[in-house]
């Protein structure tokens, strides 16, 4: 028993009517990676707020290495060694590598009102040392760093507390291979020296290989734990969803609704690190774009929706020779973006499901100078439905939902405005496989209705699975095409991205 | 080398324009600019900068505060008499117009933070309460000091303002508000999840500017001896003027050391100001000239931003 660091009793938290933790209870123990999974909703990131005291339970208790735990804030957790690396980027700009590892802990470096830059570099480059990143030093402006280096900023100050258990939640989404492998090789050193880790993810391959053990949460209550050998994605896949999946959610190999007639054509591109890029996408098509995180094809898909306006080339409507210049000329044109990040730059989360589903469509909405309610509600009700939103009604907030249902109002969004052209950025990032089924059901269903897809992925299965044709992207040139076929393999992908 | 490279890029910009401008305006109107213009250029920007460096905590966390002229009028005019009725001189009405700048300030701030409210309207409304305070005071009268305590030649006053740019300096670049300040005003979200008390921070700004309005109030009555009382929320005009030398500091400073881009801002300002008087502008069109300046130069200078940012994230892709 005296190897249980944290263990948790009959956890409860509700949000209005929703139960989102009920009477769960759980023990982790010296030198165990445990994952903790389940579709969005599940649970997980409430029951991990917790436990860093971001939120407070309604009912249950912790306790921290045999002592009641009850954190306030996510400092005090840090304090008790539970440190916690987020999805998101937490980093500051516009202060240097030591001030961000620092932030909040000024004072270890303080004398009187005067905080020592020169002692405080010193110990940020030491851990930086420490955790082997030599590119970049402790008096960097965090400006100039990467989203990965940003990212190892983040691991640093979670180290620095030398925390006794690190939780890590759906950090390694946003990472590149080589970004991810610094993850594992912390989480790896961790559990040699006897510390715990709770890895949070949705790759349930990326859980078999960095966990020993794996407790599953569906609708808010507990189903169970695997252990070692137990750890497989088939086993997790039929816990989590309830019913078999049969593994398999991508589009049956064979079927095509490509056609001869291009629906966009993109030349020339010149931005940032694009250089010289050029493809057409087909109407029933779905033409898939890979690459590593930063190869500028995020940028590219903001190109092509009009959102940047690159230094040379253009982006043509081929149908009416129509140049997407703005966004606005995109959605008027009936062309679609779902962005990489939805929180930031897709959703209004403070605003009601209603009003996120049908701010792109208000020319729709708009008799004379008037929009009416009703008519408003009804195509936010419709939107909503065919994309079957988790939601009490249309009025919720959006911030309230799950990340795969918010997802999911974003669709619904562009559904609303009846589009025909979309680009979607990594789709399914961060959300469960059952909305990722409906994802690609929804896709291919537009497709054969002669609709075009140009789909962002940072996952190779992804691009595979759900493409008729890939171009991989390598520092800012398109470095190798594939129509969709059975000879092209994961491998044959990996040699043109890296 | 690349030490020297790194202060030219960081520098180069904040000199650059204060120079070139004079430059200019000395080819453009030979007559009435020259080299003799420097000494009272470089005076008359103090204490606009003065002011501008407690604006800029403001600025920098996001707080719009605009009691800082009435808290400029209320240290002038109490701060002034209690050092006249006490005869404490020079000295001492520099400690209490600071003081009284600061209790000011910090009353404004607290203001905000039991009421939680947006600062720009805390900040109207305890304008008005210092407006009134000011007139109400000392029998309206304002503040007259005695001509003996006008002794702020050029050398006292370049002593406030090099003592100034260095609390400054140290406040917002070497001590613990300063590196919140910096925090909040660069990302309060982050920053609250890393335990910063952002409310906290905020009202810390206010206090700040608060207390440099006491300095301001001394340079100001040190110079011209007297402080009038103020009214329907004249005193805003003061603040203005300091937040077009931070604005303007923002944009030459880039990278490099804000407290001497406000004072080349506040250089900038007066540039302007010169201009318009070779020009022979009426002065009452001095505002619109000025704030049609400001807006221009922030367009540029935010296309400018927009353009380096795009770079240094392609430079930044390209290292990964």
């Amino acid at each position: 028993m005296d190897d249980v660091i944290l263990k948790l009793h009959g956890m409860v938290k509700s949000f209005g009517s929703t139960k989102a933790v009920q009477d769960v209870s759980m023990e982790l123990r010296k030198g165990q990676v445990l994952a903790l999974i389940g579709e969005n909703g599940s649970g997980k990131s409430t029951l991990m707020s917790m436990v860093t005291g971001t939120l407070q339970p309604d009912k249950g208790r912790m306790e921290l290495k045999g002592k009641e735990y009850v954190p306030d804030s996510i400092i005090a957790a840090g304090n008790s060694g539970v440190c916690i690396l987020i999805q998101e980027l937490g980093t500051i700009d516009g202060l240097t590598v030591a001030e961000n590892i620092f932030l909040g802990k000024e004072k270890r470096f303080a004398s009187g009102f005067r905080v020592s830059s020169r002692r405080m570099n010193q110990a940020a480059d030491e851990l930086l040392q420490s955790m082997g990143v030599s590119h970049f030093d402790a008096k960097t402006e965090v400006d100039a760093l990467s989203f990965e280096e940003r990212k190892l900023i983040e691991v640093c100050r979670a180290m620095y507390n030398d925390p006794d258990i690190l939780i890590v939640d759906e950090t390694t989404t946003a990472l590149s291979h080589t970004g991810r492998e610094k993850i594992y090789t912390i989480i790896e050193n961790l559990k040699k020296q006897q510390k715990a880790v709770v890895f949070i993810s949705h790759d349930l391959d990326e859980v078999q290989k960095v966990c020993d053990s794996a407790m599953i949460l569906r609708d808010g209550s507990y189903i169970g734990t695997l252990y070692g050998e137990e750890v497989t994605p088939e086993n997790m896949r039929q816990m989590m969803i309830g019913r078999d999946l049969s593994g398999n959610y991508y589009r049956t190999k064979g079927t095509t609704y490509v056609k001869e007639e291009v629906a966009l054509d993109v030349r020339n591109i010149q931005y940032g690190i694009l250089h010289d890029v050029s493809f057409q996408l087909h109407r029933g098509e779905i033409l898939g774009l890979g690459g590593l995180t930063e190869c500028g094809m995020h940028e590219l898909c903001k190109i092509v929706f009009g959102a940047i306006k690159p230094d040379a080339g253009e982006v043509e409507l081929t149908e009416n020779h129509v140049k997407i210049t703005s966004p606005a000329v995109a959605i008027k044109n009936h062309i679609a973006y779902l962005p990489k990040d939805r929180d930031n730059e897709s959703l209004f989360l403070m605003t009601s499901i209603k009003d996120n589903i049908t701010v792109a469509s208000m020319d729709r909405l708009r008799n004379g100078p008037f929009i009416t309610r009703k008519r408003e509600r009804d195509l936010a009700d419709q939107a909503a439905g065919q994309l079957s939103v988790k939601m009490r009604d249309v009025e919720q907030l959006t911030k309230e939902l799950s990340g795969g249902n918010k997802q999911k109002v974003v669709v619904a969004k562009w559904m609303a405005n009846e589009s025909d052209i979309l680009i979607m950025d990594c789709p399914t990032r961060g959300i469960d496989i059952g909305v990722k089924a409906a994802i690609y059901k929804l896709m291919e269903q537009l497709i054969s209705e002669g609709k075009a897809i140009l789909m962002v992925s940072e996952e190779i299965p992804e691009l595979l699975g759900m493409s008729d044709r890939i171009l991989i992207m390598k520092d800012g040139t398109i470095n190798g095409e594939f129509d969709r076929s059975e000879e092209v393999t994961e491998k044959s992908l990996i040699e043109k991205l890296i | 080398m690349k030490t020297v490279k790194n202060i030219m890029a960081k520098y180069a910009l904040m000199l650059i324009v204060p120079i070139a401008g004079f430059l200019v305006l000395w080819l453009v109107f030979p007559k009435a600019v020259g080299a003799r213009n420097i000494p009272s250029l470089l005076k008359q920007a103090i204490a606009p900068a003065v002011l501008g460096w407690g604006v800029l905590f403001n600025m920098k966390v996001g707080n719009w505060d605009f009691s800082v002229g009435s808290e400029v009028l209320i240290s002038s005019i109490i701060g002034g008499n209690l050092a006249i009725m006490y005869g404490l001189g020079m000295p001492g009405m520099l400690v209490l117009t600071v003081l009284i700048g600061l209790m000011a300030g910090a009353a404004v701030g607290l203001v905000y933070y039991m009421l939680k409210i947006p600062t720009i309207i805390v900040s109207i409304g305890m304008l008005l309460i210092y407006e009134s305070l000011g007139s109400y005071v000392f029998g309206g009268a304002g503040v007259y000091i005695p001509s003996g305590w006008k002794l702020l030649g050029t050398g006292a006053l370049f002593a406030i303002a090099g003592v100034s740019a260095a609390l400054s300096y140290f406040l917002f670049y070497r001590s613990g508000i300063g590196y919140h300040v910096r925090a909040v005003g660069n990302n309060a979200s982050v920053a609250a999840v890393n335990g910063l008390n952002v409310y906290k921070v905020k009202v810390f700004s206010i206090a700040i500017a608060g207390m440099f309005s006491g300095i301001y109030a001394m340079v100001c009555l040190g110079t011209s001896g007297v402080q009038k009382t103020v009214g329907s929320m004249n005193s805003m005009g003061t603040c203005f003027d300091a937040m077009m030398c931070v604005f303007v500091g923002m944009s030459i400073s880039r990278r490099g050391n804000l407290i001497a881009g406000i004072f080349c801002g506040s250089i900038v300002m007066q540039l302007i100001k010169l201009c318009l008087m070779a020009c022979g502008f009426p002065s009452e069109y001095n505002s619109i000239v000025i704030a049609v300046f400001v807006l221009a130069f922030m367009a540029m200078d935010s296309r400018a931003r927009a353009s380096a940012a795009g770079k240094r994230k392609s430079r930044a892709a390209g290292v990964a």
